[in-house]
C-alpha cells in the first residue's frame, strides 16, 4: 500500500503525470515541449506553432484538456450549494447546459473561475483551473450534497475549428448537430460531448471516463483524416483565446488563495467579469462585501483589451500613462493572426483605461541579434472579441 | 399560526443570562425599548437557579464570584436592588489526601496559613508582580476591541500608553512580562514557591475551566485572568455574595425590570429573521415573530451563528473560523443536600467557611488533565467545594446542608459516554470527599450531578463550555470569538453579540454585555 502511494503522489521528485491522451499526443510530437499543467505532462508545441494556431481557425484542431480540475456536486441540494458558491444564479441555467462562472471569498476577492455542467438540478460538474476541494468542502457545511473529486478519473478532449462539428459527425456523434452554444448532450458510449470551447472558433469538448479514451481518439482521429485535424499544443489555444479575450487565473489575475500581496487580489468588476455576478440572487458568498465595494466605489483596477501599434508582441510590457507614469501591465499578448493586429489583455489602475482611455502606451523590448530594441507603442482600448466568428454561434454548426 | 409582534421594540435581547440582562439594563438606561427573550423560565442563563431537590432551588453552577467590577456594579445599579458584597469574602483552603491543608486569606492569598515565611514572601512578591501584569491585560477589559471595522488611534494609543508604562516600571518588569506571558504556570511557579500545595492550587485556579493542564504552554494566562478580577473595588478578591449567587442574579433581573426591560420567559429563539443581510427580528419555536430592528444575541457563539442563522448563510470564511472555536466542556458539576453538617478530621468547623481545593500538587493537577486529552477521565480529580448554606444559613432549610462540587478536567465528547461515566465519576469524587470529610457519604439525601452533557442540554450552551468557548491566548481580546466579529457586530447588519463567548470572556462579570451595549450606542450616535 504505502508503495503505490509513494509512486502515485510524491510528484514533487517524480516525472509528471500522464494523461489518458499522453501516448497518442507523443506519437504526433516532434519535438518534445511538455509543459506543466495541474501536475500533468501538457504539450506546449505538437509539431508547429503556427500550423497548429492555423488548425483552429481553419480546419479542427485536437486539444487535450484532461488536466482540468473536475468536481461533481451531486445531492439534494445541489443547486442551492452552487448558489450559495458561485456569483451567477444556478436556478437560472437550463438542464444540459455549461456556464462559465466564477466563486470569491469572503471579500469578494475572486478564488478561481471554471465552467459549470448541470445535469439535473441535482447532478452538476464544475470543471476550473485551481484545486478547489477545501473550499468547496467548507462551502458545503449544512448542505445536502456529496462532492467528488473526479479530475483523475475523467478525461477531456477539445476539438475546434470549423470542421470540427464534420469530424464528430463522421466519428459518428451525429446527435452534436443540433447543440447550440453551451449545450451538451450524452452519447450512448457515455461521452459528454458539450459545444464549448477556449478559442472562440465553433467547436466541441468531449468528456470521458479515462478507459474511453483510446477508442474515442481512434474514432476521432480516424474521422479527421481528410477534414485536416491536427493535435494541437497550448501556445496555439494561447493565440486564438486571447483573439477571443478570455481570460485564464494565475495568469491574467491571480486567484485570492494565491496571492502573497494584498493589493494582488481582484473583485470580478476588476477582472471584467460584473456582468456575470448576479446581485439579484439572495445570498452568494461575497455577495455583502461585493455590495459594499460597489456601493463605495472601491475597485481599484479594470480589466481591458488592448490593440497595439506595430507588430511586436508585447507579454508582460508595463503601460504608461504620457509615456511617463506607470498606470498597468500586459497580462497576455500575441500577434493577431486572424485579425492580423497585435493585441493584447491588460490590468490597469482605475481611472486609466475606464475614464482615461487615450494617451496610453506600451514599452515593448525586442531582442534583435544580440541588441535590445526599445519602443514606445500606443495603444487603444477595445472591446473584445477581437476575432468574432459568425461560425461560432450558428445551430445547425454546418448551415450557412 | 403565526403570530407577528410588530416593531415597538428598540432592541432584541436574546438570552437572560447576567450578560444579556446586563446589556439589557445598559441599553434600557439610554432610554431604548429593550424586549429580552429567555429559553427558560428563569433568569440567569448558566448562573441561573434550578431546583437541585424537593423544590429546593439555588444556583446550580457557579458558587462565588471574581469579577464584578465596581464599574459594572454602578451602571448596573446592583447596590439599588440588594446586591451586598462588601465583607462577604470567603477564604481558600487546599488540601491534600493525608489531610495536609494550607488557608489563603485576604484577597487571593494577602495572608497564607500553612507554609513557611519563606513561601510566603516568594509568594508575596510573585503576587505582586502577577497582579500588576494583569493590570496591564485589565485595561482592555472595558473595550470594543480593535478589529478592521474597529481601529480608532486613540484605542490603538492605549496599547502604546500600556507598553511605556510596563517600560517605565524598569528593565526587569518590562523584560519579565515578555518572558513569562508565554510560560506555563507550572515553570513559573517552580521558579519561585516552594510548598506544593500552594503550587497545586495555583496550577487548578490557573486551569479551571479550560482544557489546558498546569504545564501547558500559556496557561499562567489563565491565573493571569483569575487575578485581573476585582468584586467591588477589591483586587483579586473572591467573593460569596449574600444570599449567594441566586441573589445575584436576582438583582440583575430586578434592576433589569426597574430599568424598563421587558422580559419574556419560555420564548426559545428558533432562528433570526434576516432580509438582505439585515436583522429584521426573531422567530421563536412556537411561530412566534418579534421584529426590532437591533437584535443582540449573548447566548453562545456555536448557537447563535449555526443554529440562529445556519451554515448556510455564513460566507465560507467565517465558517472556516467559526467551525475552529473550541467550545466542548470540561467542568462538571455536583451539588449535594446533607442530612447534617460535614465534619472533617483535619479542618475545624470554621474552615467549612472557605473555598476548599483539593489540588495536592502540580504533578497531581497535571496527571488529572492528561486522561481529558484522549477523551478519558482522570482517577481522583481535581475539584473544589464550598457549603452554601454553611457560608449563608438563609441558604438552605432547616437544618440540610448544601454542597457545591466543581469538577475539573471531565471532558465532554468521552470516549466511553457519559451514561456509563457518571456513577464512577460520582463515586471517585465520593470516595475523597468521604475521606476528607468521614460519613460524608452516608450524609446525601439528594445529589445532582451535572456533566458538560447536562449543562448543554439544561442550559442551552453548545459543548456545555461555562466560556462558551475555550478562553486561551488564542481567543482573547481582538481574537473573541473570531476576528471579524471582536467589536461585537457581525457582518449581518444590525446583529450584535455578547455573552462569555466575546471578550472578555465567562466569569460573571456583565462586561461581554456592558461591551456590547456601548458599541451599539457609540453606532447609533
Amino acid at each position: 500500500m504505502k508503495k503505490d502511494f509513494n509512486k502515485n503522489r510524491s510528484n514533487f521528485n517524480q516525472p509528471l503525470l500522464k494523461t489518458p491522451f499522453y501516448e497518442m499526443i507523443a506519437s504526433e510530437m516532434t519535438q518534445g515541449y511538455w509543459d506543466d499543467w495541474a501536475g500533468y505532462k501538457a504539450a506546449s508545441i505538437v509539431q508547429d506553432q503556427e500550423l497548429e494556431y492555423f488548425a483552429i481557425r481553419s480546419t479542427a484542431s485536437v486539444f487535450d484538456i484532461s488536466p482540468l480540475i473536475k468536481y461533481r456536486i451531486k445531492g439534494k441540494d445541489a443547486e442551492n450549494f452552487l448558489n450559495k458558491l458561485t456569483v451567477r444564479n444556478v436556478s437560472l441555467q437550463k438542464i444540459n447546459t455549461v456556464q462559465y462562472t466564477m466563486w470569491c471569498d469572503d471579500n469578494g476577492s475572486v478564488l478561481d473561475d471554471g465552467t459549470l455542467f448541470k445535469f439535473d438540478v441535482d447532478d452538476f460538474r464544475i470543471c476550473c483551473q485551481e484545486r478547489n476541494l477545501p473550499w468547496l468542502i467548507d462551502t458545503s457545511l449544512g448542505f445536502d450534497v456529496k462532492i467528488i473529486e473526479e479530475t483523475e478519473d475523467i478525461a477531456g478532449l477539445s476539438i475546434q475549428g470549423p470542421t470540427s462539428a464534420s469530424v464528430l459527425i463522421k466519428a459518428g456523434y451525429n446527435l452534436i448537430e443540433k447543440l447550440k452554444p453551451f449545450e451538451m448532450i450524452e452519447t450512448q458510449d457515455k461521452l459528454l460531448i458539450s459545444r464549448t470551447g477556449f478559442t472562440g472558433d465553433l467547436g466541441y469538448e468531449i468528456f470521458l471516463p479515462n478507459k474511453l479514451a483510446k477508442i474515442t481518439w481512434d474514432k476521432i482521429w480516424k474521422a479527421g483524416e481528410n477534414l485536416g485535424i491536427k493535435a494541437i499544443g497550448l501556445n496555439a489555444l494561447n493565440i486564438a483565446r486571447i483573439e477571443t479575450g478570455f481570460i485564464i487565473a494565475n495568469s491574467d489575475f491571480i486567484t485570492s488563495e494565491h496571492a502573497l500581496r494584498n493589493n494582488r487580489i481582484r473583485n470580478p468588476d476588476e477582472i471584467g467579469m460584473s456582468w456575470m455576478v448576479d446581485m439579484t440572487k439572495p445570498y452568494f458568498n461575497g455577495k455583502n462585501a461585493l455590495i459594499k465595494i460597489r456601493d463605495k466605489n472601491e475597485s481599484k483596477f479594470v480589466f481591458a483589451a488592448l490593440e497595439i501599434d506595430g507588430k511586436e508582441p508585447a507579454d508582460g510590457a508595463i503601460i504608461y500613462y504620457n509615456k511617463k507614469q506607470e498606470v498597468g501591465i500586459i497580462t497576455a499578448a500575441t500577434w493577431s493572426p486572424t485579425a492580423k493586429k497585435s493585441i493584447a489583455l491588460a490590468s490597469l489602475k482605475l481611472p486609466y483605461g475606464d475614464e482615461i482611455q487615450s494617451n496610453l502606451w506600451v514599452e515593448i523590448y525586442v531582442l534583435r541579434e544580440l541588441e535590445y530594441y526599445k519602443m514606445m507603442k500606443k495603444v487603444i482600448i477595445v472591446k473584445a472579441p477581437f476575432v468574432k466568428l459568425k461560425r461560432r454561434n450558428i445551430t445547425p454548426p454546418l448551415s450557412k | 399560526m403565526q403570530e407577528v409582534l410588530m416593531k415597538s421594540f428598540d432592541v432584541i435581547v436574546v438570552g437572560a443570562g447576567h450578560n444579556g440582562l446586563a446589556a439589557s439594563i445598559k441599553l434600557a438606561k439610554t432610554g431604548r425599548k429593550v424586549l429580552l427573550l429567555e429559553t427558560s423560565s428563569e433568569p440567569g442563563g448558566l448562573a441561573a437557579s434550578k431546583e437541585v431537590f424537593n423544590g429546593f432551588k439555588t444556583a446550580t453552577l457557579p458558587h462565588i464570584i471574581n469579577q464584578l467590577s465596581s464599574k459594572a456594579i454602578r451602571e448596573l445599579d446592583l447596590l439599588k436592588y440588594g446586591l451586598e458584597t462588601k465583607n462577604y469574602s470567603i477564604p481558600t483552603i487546599c488540601i491534600d489526601h493525608s489531610g495536609r491543608y494550607i488557608q489563603l486569606s485576604g484577597n487571593y492569598g494577602s495572608e497564607i496559613e500553612g507554609i513557611s515565611s519563606l513561601d510566603q514572601k516568594n509568594w508575596i512578591n510573585l503576587k505582586k508582580r502577577l497582579t500588576y501584569q494583569s493590570s496591564l491585560l485589565k485595561r482592555f477589559i472595558y473595550d470594543s476591541p480593535i478589529n478592521k471595522d474597529n481601529n480608532k488611534l486613540l484605542q490603538k494609543l492605549k496599547f502604546l500608553k500600556a507598553g511605556i508604562d510596563l517600560r517605565l516600571k524598569g528593565r526587569e518588569e518590562f523584560q519579565e512580562f515578555f518572558r513569562m506571558i508565554l510560560m506555563c504556570v507550572a515553570d513559573v511557579l517552580e521558579e519561585e514557591i516552594n510548598n506544593d500545595l500552594l503550587k497545586g492550587l495555583l496550577s487548578f485556579d490557573a486551569t479551571l475551566g479550560i482544557n489546558l493542564g498546569p504545564r501547558s504552554p500559556t496557561s499562567l494566562m489563565g491565573l493571569l485572568y483569575k487575578l485581573s478580577g476585582e468584586v467591588n473595588g477589591e483586587q483579586s478578591s473572591q467573593i460569596f455574595p449574600k444570599g449567594g449567587i441566586e441573589k445575584l442574579v436576582d438583582t440583575f433581573y430586578k434592576s433589569a425590570i426597574g430599568s424598563g426591560v421587558k422580559i419574556i420567559f419560555d420564548q426559545e429563539v428558533k432562528n433570526l429573521i434576516i432580509e438582505n443581510n439585515k436583522i429584521q427580528g426573531v422567530k421563536t419555536i412556537n411561530g412566534k415573530e418579534y421584529r426590532a430592528n437591533k437584535v443582540l444575541s449573548s447566548v453562545s457563539p456555536i448557537k447563535t451563528f449555526f443554529e440562529f442563522i445556519g451554515h448556510k448563510k455564513l460566507d465560507t470564511g467565517v465558517l472556516r473560523e467559526l467551525k475552529s472555536l473550541r467550545y466542548k466542556g470540561n467542568v462538571s458539576k455536583l451539588n449535594l443536600a446533607l442530612d447534617q453538617k460535614p465534619v472533617s478530621s483535619f479542618l475545624d468547623n470554621q474552615c467549612l467557611n472557605s473555598r476548599i481545593v483539593y489540588a495536592p500538587s502540580i504533578n497531581h493537577v497535571e496527571k488529572k488533565f492528561n486522561p481529558s486529552k484522549y477523551k478519558e477521565l482522570p482517577e481522583d480529580p481535581c475539584f473544589e467545594i464550598l457549603f452554601p448554606s454553611i457560608i449563608d444559613d438563609d441558604l438552605a432549610p432547616n437544618k440540610i446542608t448544601t454542597a457545591s462540587i466543581i469538577i475539573q478536567n471531565t471532558p465532554y465528547d468521552l470516549k466511553a459516554g457519559w451514561e456509563k461515566s457518571k456513577e464512577i465519576l460520582y463515586n471517585s469524587i465520593l470516595t475523597r470527599l468521604d475521606s476528607l470529610f468521614p460519613g460524608l457519604k452516608k450524609s446525601i439525601i439528594a445529589s445532582q450531578f451535572l456533566s458538560p452533557v447536562d449543562i448543554e442540554s439544561q442550559f442551552n450552551v453548545p459543548g456545555g463550555h461555562w466560556h462558551h468557548s475555550e478562553l486561551q491566548i488564542d481567543r482573547l481580546y481582538s481574537l473573541r470569538p473570531i476576528f471579524k466579529y471582536s467589536n461585537y457586530k457581525t457582518s449581518i447588519k444590525n446583529l450584535y453579540i455578547c455573552g462569555a463567548g466575546t471578550h472578555p470572556g465567562g466569569g460573571i462579570s456583565g462586561n461581554p454585555g456592558i461591551n456590547a451595549a456601548n458599541q451599539i450606542i457609540v453606532d447609533e450616535k
